[in-house]
């Protein structure tokens, strides 16, 4: 029988469906048996699909309009610069 | 736009197409030139690799996505400059004396639950998303994240690659990156089980 650590060991393959068949069988009992373990991996797909929802970018990347405009630019520039390289 | 309309665009230097590429994938390349080679030279990396797609954007086969393919390129860029620099990558060095999940403290000693995760009262990721604060919260959790957890939290989570197509662009097992994405996915967890219970 797993233990509730296992289970938290085991959470994020659970709710990606990655894990083998007898293991997630014995995940399922468990969950059965175990009203803390429910309401954890309950919880804890729910943080995982706000993360998948929210798509939060940490502040070091800087992706503000000017930034973007800058690196497109930056961009534009090289593609004309090699296409009148590639013209001479 | 479809992919094959999107490439073409690119390649015909449309600026509405390059906008639509930077504001999608650059934050996704940042992570991973990150993980393979630090802060430090992680946007020197990105911009390299920038002219390096516009470079050999023609010959894009299409055997993966764009952004699959977009992060490769990254990814080899990064490992090419580390080798210059003679250094090298390892995923694992920094991640393996973490636990795996929650604290061992959160246990007893036969692995059952000592302080079990208190109820949220919360039914959707929308109930969770609705307080800007919260939002915050999660932002500064993945943050703090060390790289490697990140790009494989920000490729899996939020970019929705699949876990062989990270392996390939971080160039670490299957296993290890499974193990990274439950230990990002658990200090994000915990640090919105302590939001929730302030």
């Amino acid at each position: 029988m797993l233990s509730c650590k296992d289970i938290n060991h085991l959470a994020s393959d659970h709710i990606d469906q990655n894990l083998p068949f007898f293991t997630k069988l014995k995940v399922r009992l468990h969950l059965f048996l175990c009203k803390d373990c429910r309401n954890f991996i309950k919880q804890f797909q729910l943080s995982v699909d706000a993360i998948k929802q929210a798509k939060p970018t940490p502040v070091e990347v800087n992706l503000d309009d000017n930034a973007i405009e800058r690196q497109v630019q930056t961009l534009i520039k090289a593609i004309r610069q090699s296409e009148h390289g590639s013209n001479k | 736009m479809r992919e094959q309309e999107l490439i073409q665009r690119l390649l015909d230097g449309d600026e509405a197409a390059y906008r639509q590429v930077v504001t999608d994938y650059h934050a996704s390349m940042f992570y991973v030139a990150r993980a393979i080679a630090g802060t430090a030279i992680a946007d020197e990396i990105v911009q390299e690799a920038w002219l390096s797609v516009i470079k050999a954007l023609p010959q894009f086969e299409g055997r993966s996505s764009l952004k699959t393919w977009i992060l490769r390129i990254v990814s080899n860029n990064a490992k090419t400059r580390l080798r210059k620099e003679s250094r090298h990558f390892s995923a694992g060095d920094a991640a393996d004396l973490e636990v795996i999940g929650m604290p061992q403290a959160r246990f007893s000693e036969d692995g059952h639950w000592a302080i079990p995760p208190a109820r949220w009262n919360i039914e959707s990721p929308d109930e969770l998303l609705i307080r800007q604060e919260l939002q915050a919260c999660m932002q500064e959790a993945i943050s703090k994240l060390p790289p490697i957890q990140q790009a494989v939290l920000s490729l899996r989570d939020m970019e929705g690659l699949s876990m062989q197509e990270i392996c390939k662009v971080l160039t670490v097992s299957e296993s290890n990156s499974r193990v990274l994405l439950h230990r990002a996915r658990t200090k994000v967890f915990q640090a919105i089980e302590k939001f929730q219970g302030n």
